[in-house]
């Protein structure tokens, strides 16, 4: 494995961590969403690394010449994750303007106190 | 040309769609309700002559794949089973018009359920008499626990509910942990779970696979409240008196021991019972259950709970013939299903006779209550001699064979048991009616507001009437009662 | 002309798919429903031509499936849809249990949802089945991925259509989006390690490649992987925290729709990769200690589950958490690896469609006649809605599984399979799950039918082809409690398939 990508593996586990840590630990629903983006970028990057080739170009057939060049398919596939990514923060960032709007905040652990309060309301109604 | 077995099963079906359909229109219910339980007599009774000549009759409901099927047939012991139900189904069904209508005036609440739930039990009690594998029996067995479960809960009252999550509690509970286990792995071990006389087990399971499966099964039967399963028949004594009857001198506690009869001479296999350590664990447990509840029903004033009590006694009479499986004692249990059931829906009618007339609860408020109610307190005493198996009375028979099948057994313990426990019946049923004729009425006795009573409502009158009477000419004329029952001996032996 | 049968895999997605891009462009007012109703109707007549296509074809060579290289390009280099017993069956399922909840959501639909935005809803509503079905019938690892996600994007977006009833549906698709992110990408995760180690996404070509290389720690990695995404997706007890408010605060169509059909397509993931991708002989992902964390999994989602249903406070969360438990029942057959077992646990997937989906049903026609579905209102429905009410209890039996119901049949497969491979704790378990369930169940019947009835206004009447469905689904389950021969062949058939044995 060349160096290249021993620190490109590194560097994908350190920032597909802070991503889920960044998910789990922190209440803002917004902070939330950008951790699970961080994590997903995260695995586009270990796709990237998985298609690289030892002194490989960009993949871009030529006549006439042989050189070794980049697997194209886990790019191309990246894309489509990437799409998949970018859709998935959309709805999400919707839907938290969504909960800002019945809430009135996007504080998770306010969310909660506010959903327990009302239940223990309607329990008593 | 639709197959009796089906019928049978499609008729109480056919009224428990009525009796739902027809609530608005309830005179016409009402003639259905007497209409459906004649017709299925009809049927049953149709099928007599092929029950009698040993004759194969079966019909297939379903397939599940892999062999299995819900299939019905015809045999001599679950002939036994369908013409008790059916005839007390008539007998019952005009004691409920007497009943509730005598206590809850004639547009009671819930009757559609109550009539509903009624046919629903009918239904699974053919169709556990005609079971022809362990599949089918299964099904039909959840089937009546379900059904039931509206009529033990009719009042509605919290106590109701309490007693209706006991009984669904432990039917459901010990068939589903138990008699469930046990039906998969006969399925496993032996390949079949269709019945066949002499059992399937033979040769195909070790002894300890063998006595698991009669462990699992005989306590997976709650319905034969064998201890430690008794609990939920006293506490379903909360429902209306016509469905305690019902419940405990037909279709429910009958299905139990008819299930293990049927277990024992053609699942098991009788002479796998004979040699196995699990049928004599079984045996002891009935025997106890015997002597515990009969020394209970003595100490329990309310007269319900006492009936209750031996009807808990009674039934192990039967588990306890199944699991000696020597032939006289399948045959006096099977006898006894039909026997006992004449005797006891007779004591549970009179019991809810006299709470209709007087609504009186409790035996010691019964002194003198004969001068009053002659007809009741007579078929009393003919019910309390039938139950104790003296003569000149129907339960004779049953309890004559029983104890012969001890004897053939060498089993002088069992038939100390079953002597000893009728002599408790006398201390615990008997003074009941003779107190009622002989003693002298207490000035306190009277119910608030029913101090003045007669007889209690031809419709309750003419049921119990027809019931001892029933148990008086089975002395007499045992007749097909007794030939299936020496049929099913024939095939034990 | 005469119809040409081959062209049957692609329209499963085509029909949906297009009908999809359609409703937001034509689905207003009625026509959204209209459009919906006859797309799903004609994908369960196309997924069900296929079932006994592949049927006939695998009675005369058993193991057979249909193939279809997409725009032509043959695998294992383009994409290939692939359709075994298993998927064809589950499409049918999915398809058929689409349609039956379009035909039961308009009024629902009308009520719940906004008119502006109807036309969106249905939209969603025909991706949300679009990636369902792409999911089962594909070839390619990577398009599982990505159909996974369209289906789940699609269904955050309808889960928080719920908002009008209640904000909590808000908050529920957030949880179940950000978790089921992770599920996926965890997945994507998984099938990244594969394609690092085979080099192909075709599953059966990264099968054949598997067949030769050694199980190494890619491997290893991969499975791991794998197995806790599907694990969410499939709601296996502990990764089940996001289901019970997302089933209970959707809109009731999603809801039913969800519960029918949503976490069977994760199970059938499971076993797809499990059972095609990854089973090297001698190897197999499924045993030793796999099988006994697995295994305590289902056992604790039955028990847990059981019992979490029996403190629920209304009954849309009492059945979210009885699919808690069920959903243990499925996996636990397909976790020890016998055939009789994987039969009920297919078995169990189709019956428990069929239940659980005409369970949501009533609970959405509760949602429709009384605005709730909390147990203290529900007091005397007996009385006050006898055919609803009936039609629940009979979907409860089912889910104690009494003889008699479909619930019963999957259960008795699953007990020998269990026991068979010598689990008797598991079997165990799966009893004891019956009895628990009796709990659970019975709680509404106590509510229904023994305390007077309550004073909650009724708003609307009950209209027939609300209860169509309802009657259908549950009648449905009745027959094949009784009369279950055809579908028990067609699962053991499939179960035999997808484990390669061959009968």
């Amino acid at each position: 494995m060349s160096l290249f990508a021993t620190f490109n593996s590194i560097a994908f586990v350190v920032i597909m961590m802070i991503g889920l840590y960044t998910l789990i630990a922190r209440q803002n629903l917004v902070k939330k969403t950008l951790g699970l983006g961080l994590f997903q970028t995260g695995i586009f990057l270990m796709y990237i690394t998985l298609g690289v080739r030892d002194g490989g170009s960009a993949p871009i057939l030529q006549e006439g010449t042989d050189l070794a060049y980049s697997n194209p398919l886990p790019h191309v596939l990246i894309l489509t994750a990437i799409v998949v990514s970018l859709s998935t923060m959309a709805v999400a960032l919707a839907l938290i303007i969504g909960v800002r709007e019945e809430y009135g905040t996007i504080e998770a652990d306010e969310i909660a106190t506010i959903d327990r309060a009302e239940a223990k309301e309607d329990h008593e109604a | 040309m639709i197959s009796p077995l089906l019928l049978a099963i499609l008729i109480p079906a056919f009224g428990a769609l009525l009796a739902w359909l027809l609530k608005p229109m309830r005179p016409l219910r009402n003639l259905f309700n007497l209409v459906i339980p004649a017709g299925l007599l009809a049927v049953v009774l149709s099928i007599l002559p092929e029950a009698l000549a040993g004759e194969e009759m079966t019909f297939t409901i379903g397939e599940l794949g892999s062999g299995l099927s819900f299939a019905l047939a015809l045999t001599p012991l679950g002939m036994i089973y369908a013409l008790v139900a059916a005839s007390l189904w008539i007998l019952n069904t005009i004691y409920s018009y007497g009943y509730m209508h005598g206590l809850y005036g004639i547009d009671f609440e819930g009757q559609e359920r109550y009539w509903c739930a009624f046919a629903m039990a009918i239904l699974s009690a053919m169709g556990i008499a005609f079971s022809a594998n362990m599949l089918t029996l299964f099904l039909f067995y959840e089937v009546m626990t379900f059904s039931t479960w509206p009529l033990v809960t009719h009042t509605r009252k919290p106590e109701a509910k309490r007693s209706g999550r006991i009984y669904l509690g432990i039917l459901v509970g010990s068939s589903t942990l138990f008699m469930l286990t046990a039906t998969v792995l006969t399925w496993v071990w032996t390949g079949t779970l269709d019945f066949k006389d002499g059992g399937i087990l033979n040769g195909s399971t070790t002894a300890g696979q063998a006595a698991v499966l009669i462990l699992l099964f005989f306590f997976g039967t709650g319905k034969t409240a064998i201890f430690p399963l008794h609990q939920w028949l006293p506490n379903a004594m909360v429902a209306p008196t016509p469905v305690s009857a019902l419940l405990h001198a037909v279709a429910v506690v009958k299905a139990g021991v008819f299930t293990v009869l049927k277990i024992s001479t053609e699942l098991v296999g009788t002479e796998v019972m004979r040699g196995s350590w699990g049928a004599e664990v079984v045996a002891w447990f009935a025997a106890g259950t015997i002597l515990l509840t009969s020394i209970i029903a003595l100490t329990r004033p309310e007269l319900k709970a006492r009936l209750a009590y031996s009807t808990i006694g009674q039934l192990n009479y039967i588990v306890l013939g199944a699991a000696v499986a020597f032939p006289m004692a399948i045959e006096g249990g099977a006898l006894h299903i039909a026997m006992h059931a004449y005797g006891k829906i007779t004591l549970f009618f009179a019991a809810g006779a006299i709470y209709v007339a007087s609504h009186k609860t409790r035996v010691d408020q019964l002194d003198g209550i004969g001068r009053r109610m002659p007809w009741t307190m007579t078929a009393f005493m003919i019910g309390s001699l039938s139950t104790l198996g003296l003569p000149p009375m129907g339960g004779t028979w049953s309890k004559w064979l029983l104890c012969v099948g001890m004897i053939e057994a060498h089993q002088w313990a069992f038939l100390i048991t079953l002597l000893l426990s009728t002599l408790l019946g006398l201390g615990y049923l008997l003074p009941i009616p003779v107190r009622a004729f002989f003693a002298k009425e207490r000035a306190d006795a009277g119910v608030k507001g029913h101090e003045d009573h007669g007889e209690s409502p031809w419709a309750c009158r003419i049921p119990l009437i027809l019931s001892s009477l029933a148990c008086l000419i089975l002395f007499f004329w045992p007749g097909i009662y007794a030939q299936l029952a020496k049929m099913i001996e024939g095939s034990a032996s | 002309m005469k119809p040409d049968p081959s062209m049957l895999p692609v329209l499963i997605v085509l029909l949906p798919l297009v009908g999809g891009v359609l409703a937001p462009i034509l689905g207003r007012g009625i026509f959204g429903w209209l459009l919906a109703l006859i797309t799903t109707g004609l994908t369960t007549f196309v997924c069900a031509s296929q079932l006994l296509l592949i049927q006939a074809q695998n009675a005369l060579t058993p193991g057979f499936s249909v193939s279809y290289p997409l725009g032509g390009w043959p695998a294992p280099h383009g994409i290939e849809l692939k359709i075994d017993l298993l998927s064809a069956l589950l499409a049918t399922l999915v398809s058929g249990m689409g349609f039956m909840v379009t035909l039961f959501s308009r009024q629902g639909v009308d009520d719940e949802i906004p008119s502006d935005r109807r036309r969106f809803f249905w939209s969603l509503w025909l991706l949300a089945i679009t990636g369902l079905l792409g999911i089962l019938i594909t070839g390619d690892a990577f398009n599982v991925y990505v159909l996974l996600e369209i289906s789940s994007l699609t269904i955050y977006g309808l889960i928080a259509m719920g908002r009008q009833r209640t904000k909590q549906a808000l908050t529920a698709a957030l949880n179940y989006l950000v978790l089921g992110s992770v599920g996926a990408s965890f997945i994507l995760i998984a099938i990244g390690l594969l394609y690092a180690k085979t080099g192909t996404l075709n599953m059966a070509d990264i099968h054949a490649k598997l067949l030769l290389a050694p199980v190494d720690a890619t491997v290893l990695t991969a499975r791991a992987f794998l197995l806790a995404g599907v694990g969410l997706k499939m709601a296996l007890f502990p990764l089940h925290l996001w289901m019970p408010a997302a089933y209970s605060t959707a809109p009731s169509a999603v809801a039913a729709l969800l519960a029918a059909t949503a976490t069977k397509v994760g199970i059938y993931m499971g076993m797809r990769f499990i059972f095609s991708v990854f089973a090297v002989p001698g190897d197999e992902m499924l045993s030793g200690g796999n099988v006994l964390i697995i295994g305590s999994c289902c056992g604790a989602a039955i028990f847990f589950g059981s019992l979490g249903a029996a403190r629920q406070p209304s009954l849309s969360l009492l059945l979210a958490y009885s699919s808690v438990a069920q959903i243990g029942y499925i996996v636990v057959g397909m976790t020890v690896g016998h055939i009789d077992a994987m039969t009920g646990s297919i078995l169990h997937m189709v019956f428990h469609a069929l239940m659980k989906g005409g369970l949501f049903l009533c609970a959405g026609i509760l949602i429709y006649r009384l605005g709730t579905t909390r147990l203290e209102d529900l007091a005397g429905l007996g009385q006050r809605m006898p055919w609803v009410s009936a039609a629940i209890v009979v979907g409860g039996l089912g889910m104690i599984g009494i003889p008699g119901t479909a619930g019963f049949v999957s259960k008795f497969y699953l007990l020998k399979g269990l026991i068979l491979s010598g689990h008797p704790v598991l079997a165990g378990m799966v009893l004891l799950g019956s009895v628990l369930a009796a709990i659970y169940v019975w709680r509404f019947v106590e509510v229904a039918y023994l305390r007077p009835a309550s004073d909650t206004p009724l708003r609307n009447g009950l209209p027939f082809e609300k209860f169509l469905p309802v009657l259908i689904l549950l009648g449905a389950s009745i027959l094949l409690g009784i009369q279950p021969g055809v579908v028990v062949d067609l699962a053991r058939d499939a179960a035999q398939q997808l484990m390669g044995v061959t009968p």
